[in-house]
């Protein structure tokens, strides 16, 4: 299955053939959606195919360190829905590989892209979740931020990718919901539940404010991700339609917005309110800009569990690969005890 | 936390090579109930058709009711280019079914982007003659039509669970919308709940 080639650098959509071009454009334009046997500009193909791996590999990771809290569930209610959580995640990972596999790249050369990093995956997994409130907040902030973006990316152009975000998106409400509710019991329980919740919520607001991604630049929406419908909305406008929605949440439930310092291993050291976490006069909330440095070096690979998530993933990618091999070839030697 | 899953690992040399054997692709529908047609729930890949189907029905079979799980190999689809208009065929000079011919199942696509959805079934000699029947007789209304041979779809059995009868809400939406709302109307209005919900996904399983 190996030979596929890793996409190269999009060629610029001048070299294209005008008059193809043109008609794809004017398709787009009018709503018509594009289907894996139309013609697409290779441009266009290539950063579907790096958005839809992106999205893959970051199902795959985020169920890492959700994962770990399956067996430390506090109900039998909550291991079987963390369960199903996970598993659905998963699902999700093997739904767009495959989307990104009628693009042009093997399954087990992005498989193997992941382990090594060459390709990334999206930033908020490497932050640590130290407490099940942790896995609250990730299931409330992160798939519901997940959430609002891929509703978004539902009524994209591209037909595979669509079909497969109305279908992941079904099961996104199921973990909308229940982070909901996990969030909604922890606030109403003891001091100390409340207390455990707000520490995880002043962790993962940050990385909520950045999950939609840095600044956008002026005039991207005439830019060829937004011209084609690969992205249905800006970074900033998505990032405001969230805070609108979870800051007032977040303070009827007597949660309270920090801006926060962190140490290498994501942990607060020092908080203070935010004060510009109030609505303006058009109801639209403030927010203290994050700090996009910190984004930029996580996505180096510097965040303070790039290497425990990298490594936990290539792990379980050589423990499974002699159940890849059995199942392939009958080959059932087992590898060594690890 | 496990020590193994704590461990920090280094990693000196690059991976080792591919697993060898050939993985083939696989297209998946599934019936919500028994004489309901089979619409098109995603691709998997698997070594052969039979741990397909039980694949298929792991992945696609519980996230909702599913009585009936059709697989077949990608390979084995023959249809029309997908069309940027609803097609109108014309020719309606169609001939009779043999009823030695192999069968074929026919799969149509409503508009671009929608998913493929059982039609109907029709016997022809080979694949050309199936397909140009089935646009002939269902392919008003449609941009694309889709005939996969009868014999190379595996189905899961009649009565055969899928779907797990017992109490499965806690893997839904719907399994939380009541105690949430409830637990909301304790600390917020009801209009700010409903617009905080608008965000909400309003499909779900
Ligand atoms: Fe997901
Ligand atoms: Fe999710």
């Amino acid at each position: 299955m190996s030979g596929a080639a890793n996409p190269v650098m999009p060629i610029d959509p001048c070299q294209e053939d005008p008059e193809k071009l043109a008609e794809f454009e004017a398709n787009i334009a009018n709503g018509v959606l594009i289907e894996p046997g139309d013609w697409m500009p290779e441009a266009y193909r290539v950063g579907m195919l790096r958005m839809s791996e992106h999205h893959a590999n970051s199902e795959i990771v985020g169920a890492l360190p959700e994962g770990e809290w399956i067996t430390r569930a506090p109900s039998l209610r909550r291991k079987l829905a963390l369960t199903a959580k996970v598993q659905d995640e998963v699902g999700h990972g093997q739904m767009l590989y495959r989307v990104s596999q009628d693009l042009g790249k093997s399954r087990e050369d992005m498989l193997r892209d992941l382990c090594t990093g060459k390709t990334k995956y999206h930033n908020c997994f490497n932050y640590p979740a130290p407490t099940w409130a942790d896995i609250a907040m990730i299931q409330w902030l992160i798939d519901g931020a997940a959430i609002m973006n891929q509703k978004t990316l539902a009524d994209g152009a591209y037909g595979p990718y669509v079909r497969t975000m109305h279908r992941i998106n079904m099961e996104e409400a199921f973990h909308f919901k229940s982070g909901e509710d996990m969030v909604l019991t922890l606030m109403s329980g003891t001091k100390k539940q409340k207390q455990m919740t707000q520490e995880a919520f002043d962790r993962w607001w940050g990385p909520s404010i950045m999950f939609f991604g840095p600044p956008d630049k002026p005039g991207c929406e005439d830019m060829p991700p937004m011209r084609w419908r690969m992205k249905i909305e800006t970074n900033d406008s998505l990032r405001q339609r969230f805070v609108n929605r979870f800051a007032p949440a977040a303070r009827d439930l007597g949660l309270v917005v920090h801006v926060c310092e962190k140490n290498e291993e994501g942990f607060v050291t020092q908080k203070q309110v935010d004060e510009l976490c109030t609505p303006d006069e058009d109801g639209n909330w403030g927010f203290t800009t994050p700090n996009w440095d910190e984004f930029f070096k996580v996505i180096r690979g510097n965040g303070p569990c790039n290497a425990h998530r990298l490594a936990l993933r290539r792990f379980s990618y050589e423990q499974g690969a002699w159940v890849r091999r059995a199942i392939a070839s009958g080959d059932t030697t087992l590898p060594p005890a690890a | 936390m496990s020590k193994i899953r704590q461990r920090n690992f280094t990693f000196a040399d690059e991976l080792p090579p591919h697993a060898d054997g050939v993985v083939r692709s696989y297209v998946v529908y599934t019936a919500r109930k028994d004489d309901a047609p089979h619409r098109y729930a995603g691709y998997l890949n698997a070594p052969d058709i039979a741990l397909a189907v039980s694949l298929a029905c792991e992945h696609y079979g519980q996230d909702e009711a599913c009585t009936g799980i059709w697989v077949h190999d990608v390979q084995e689809i023959t249809e029309t280019p997908c069309a940027m208009e609803k097609m109108n065929p014309q020719d309606t000079s169609d001939t009779t079914d043999c009823e030695s011919d192999p069968a074929w199942v026919v799969f149509g696509q409503k508009r671009r982007g929608d998913i493929h959805v059982e039609l109907a079934s029709l016997r022809a000699a080979d694949s050309e003659s199936a397909l140009s029947r089935a646009v002939a007789r269902h392919g008003g209304g449609m941009v694309q039509i889709r005939v996969v041979p009868h014999a190379s779809i595996h189905a899961t059995e009649p009565g055969q669970l899928i779907w797990r009868t017992h109490d499965q809400t806690y893997r839904m939406a719907r399994g939380y919308s009541k105690s949430v709302r409830m637990k909301w109307e304790a600390v917020r209005k009801a209009e700010d709940i409903d617009e905080y919900r608008k965000d909400d996904i309003k499909d779900h399983f």
